[in-house]
């Protein structure tokens, strides 16, 4: 099969949905320049009816997304930096995700928003992990950790009619792998066990998949058997498919980048509490961003964020007492 | 004639005034009574602006109104039963029980997003090349959040077929905007985005119409948003909450000027002297107004509770298996 970057993906998935449903558009500050890589082209495909340059107004778009959606159209609405949807809060968790149920069902509101993350020197207001955030305000959240999946949770997340957020983990995105040329979905809410083992239940999200593959691939040398459960969706995460895992292994580790206090892995952790306590044989251990800002310097960053591979090894370590 | 509307139009517009007022006026009685829990913010005295608005929408048109707009609704053709019945939090209710005064459709409680909402409807008309427009209220409270003002200038820039209507009503809650604006005419900020703005007497049903018509109708043949200031002014307190506090934010004496305006006696006033209609008419559409606002509340007084189980079926469009999830 061909090999296509992640963003590619991404980008091909859209624009092949696009062609066919007349009712999207794609609105963003930048996105006819394609600034962040996702809408490469398009201006000259779908014209600046459909791709549409936005003033510094997330608030306002993302309202205006709101309104095109109940009036049928299905609005996709990039985030130059993740962090400027904490601008549009209200706007997203307040207005677009209650109208449903506030209306008594009459007003859809089928949106996607895409949200790419960053990293890396960039530090506080440009570094953080919105998604948990996202996640509280029940929100469809999605985090791919390939372009396989990107295409076709992308895809259900514009076929999707309530509002759904689509978080590309920066790093990642560059990566190539397989992905088919033809569209197709993958279904919201569905996880998928990337690797298969028998000691400890890894739950990675994002760009922590693929550090969470190595280091099993690491400890595998050693005799150690983790098995890697990508979630895939954030919310809500396939609740059967991790509990089937944790069966099976006793043990759980969480890497995710959110903060320690209300993040993914908080939430993880109270499912397995709720629903595996009595298979499990180990504490639930949680790899998480620390509970401050992201700071500037990469010497203090790398206690801060989790590097992965090394982290969750330390972790292995730690609950089999080797 | 008045305008373009003859005796029985007249007469209807007389009736919209009444049916919004009556409608708003008994949802305080309900609340009194505790037949409506929660809040209650009422447009009593600002009926001239709803039905004024409710005239210059034409089928296809659409309008995304504020918490204080329900007399709007009802002037707009949507049945008072229905409202009645959602604020009694009932079954047969607008949204089944689960928005409330606060939260009915084309309504939001965070004022001022609306006009996001708004804008985005027009963009949606835009894109499609329909020939509709979009309202989009707000008060004088709500004209000075962010979302609003990113919104209008996105309507701006972009043409898009919408009409800003700002329902100066003098507070926001128990602040003056005088205190909140230097601005003497809200209006005066269609400068800021390059659209136009007009003040109207928002206690004149007919110069709300014919000025909310005109630049409507302007918006749809494509020379883009404007905004339309109406100076009205509540006869009610902010809220039901609020009233019961007493506060003292405005003086008898301002609240009497403003009643010697009431622009439903204002409207009658007209005909009468016009000799438009006959006081028996006008009596007898009040009668009627009167069986219909009854009939509603028996309507809603009659209509079932949901079940309890109902507050987790409309969470989703799209069903996921295992969400929404129940708290205990």
């Amino acid at each position: 099969m061909r090999e296509i970057r992640y963003l590619k993906a991404v980008s091909e998935t859209i624009e092949a949905e696009m062609e066919k449903d007349p009712s999207i558009f794609y609105m963003g500050e930048d996105v006819r320049y394609a600034l962040k890589g996702i809408p490469r082209g398009f201006i000259d495909k779908f014209g600046p009816e459909r791709i549409i340059d936005t003033p510094i107004s997330e608030a306002g778009f993302v309202g205006i997304a709101t309104g095109a959606a109940v009036q049928g159209m299905r609005p996709i609405v990039e985030f130059q930096i993740s962090m400027f949807c904490f601008l549009a809060y209200d706007e997203i968790v307040n207005q677009a995700q209650k109208m449903y149920y506030m209306s008594g069902a009459q007003m859809k509101v089928p949106v996607t928003y895409i949200v790419p993350l960053n990293f890396g020197s960039i530090a506080g207001q440009h570094s953080d992990s919105p998604h948990s955030f996202m996640m509280h305000g029940l929100i469809k959240t999605i985090m791919p950790s390939n372009g396989y999946d990107a295409k076709g949770l992308v895809l259900s997340a514009i076929r999707d009619d309530d509002p759904v957020i689509v978080f590309l983990p920066a790093g990642i995105t560059g990566r190539k792998g397989e992905v088919p040329e033809e569209q197709y979905t993958i279904p919201i809410g569905v996880g998928e066990i990337k690797r298969e083992g028998s000691d400890i239940t890894v739950v990675a999200t994002g760009r922590l998949v693929p550090k969470a593959l190595e280091a099993a691939e690491n400890l595998a040398k050693e005799g150690i058997s983790l098995e890697v459960y990508d979630p895939r969706t954030l919310f809500p995460f396939d609740k059967p498919l991790l509990k089937k895992s944790v069966q099976k292994t006793g043990k759980a580790i969480i890497m995710d980048d959110s903060t320690r206090t209300c993040g993914f892995a908080a939430e993880v952790a109270a499912f397995l509490s709720d629903e595996c306590f009595a298979t499990l044989k180990a504490p639930v251990k949680r790899i998480t961003r620390a509970d401050v800002p992201v700071p500037f310097s990469l010497a203090l960053e790398k206690l801060v964020v989790p590097e992965g591979v090394k982290e969750l090894t330390e972790a292995v370590y730690d609950i089999l007492k080797k | 004639m008045i305008e373009n509307f003859d005796k029985e139009k007249c007469l209807d517009i007389y009736r919209l005034l009444k049916m919004s007022r009556r409608f708003e006026q008994k949802t305080l009685e309900l609340g009194g009574q505790g037949e409506i829990l929660g809040s209650l913010h009422v447009g009593v005295g600002q009926e001239a602006v709803h039905v004024g608005i409710a005239l210059a929408l034409k089928k296809g048109d659409i309008a995304f109104r504020t918490h204080r707009d329900s007399g709007q609704m009802v002037a707009e053709g949507i049945e008072p039963k229905y409202l009645f019945a959602e604020l009694m939090g009932k079954i047969n209710g607008y949204c089944k029980g689960l928005g409330g005064s606060m939260h009915l459709p084309g309504i939001s409680g965070v004022l001022g997003v609306n006009v996001p909402m708004a804008s985005g409807a027009a963009l949606a008309f835009k894109i499609r090349n329909e020939k509709r427009v979009a309202v989009g209220q707000y008060g004088d409270g709500a004209s000075n959040l962010g979302p609003l003002h990113e919104a209008m200038n996105m309507a701006a820039i972009w043409k898009l077929p919408a009409v800003f209507i700002c329902e100066n009503n003098g507070y926001a809650v128990t602040t003056s905007i005088k205190y909140s604006s230097l601005l003497k005419n809200l209006s005066d900020r269609g400068k800021a985005w390059g659209i136009p703005g007009e003040t109207v007497d928002g206690m004149d049903v007919m110069a709300v119409y014919k000025a909310a018509s005109r630049l409507i109708e302007r918006a749809r043949s494509g020379e883009g948003p404007a905004i339309l200031e109406c100076k009205t002014y509540r006869f009610e307190d902010h809220s039901k909450s609020t009233a019961n506090l007493v506060l003292s934010y405005r003086s008898k004496d301002e609240i009497a000027e403003w009643m010697e305006k009431d622009p439903i006696s204002r409207w009658s006033g007209r005909l009468l002297n016009e000799k438009i209609c006959t006081q028996d008419e006008i009596d007898k559409i009040d009668e009627t107004v009167e069986k219909d606002i009854e009939e509603a509340v028996e309507f809603a007084k009659n209509s079932p509770l949901p079940e309890p189980e109902d507050a987790f079926k409309y969470m989703y469009a799209t069903k996921i298996e295992g969400i929404p999830q129940k708290g205990w």
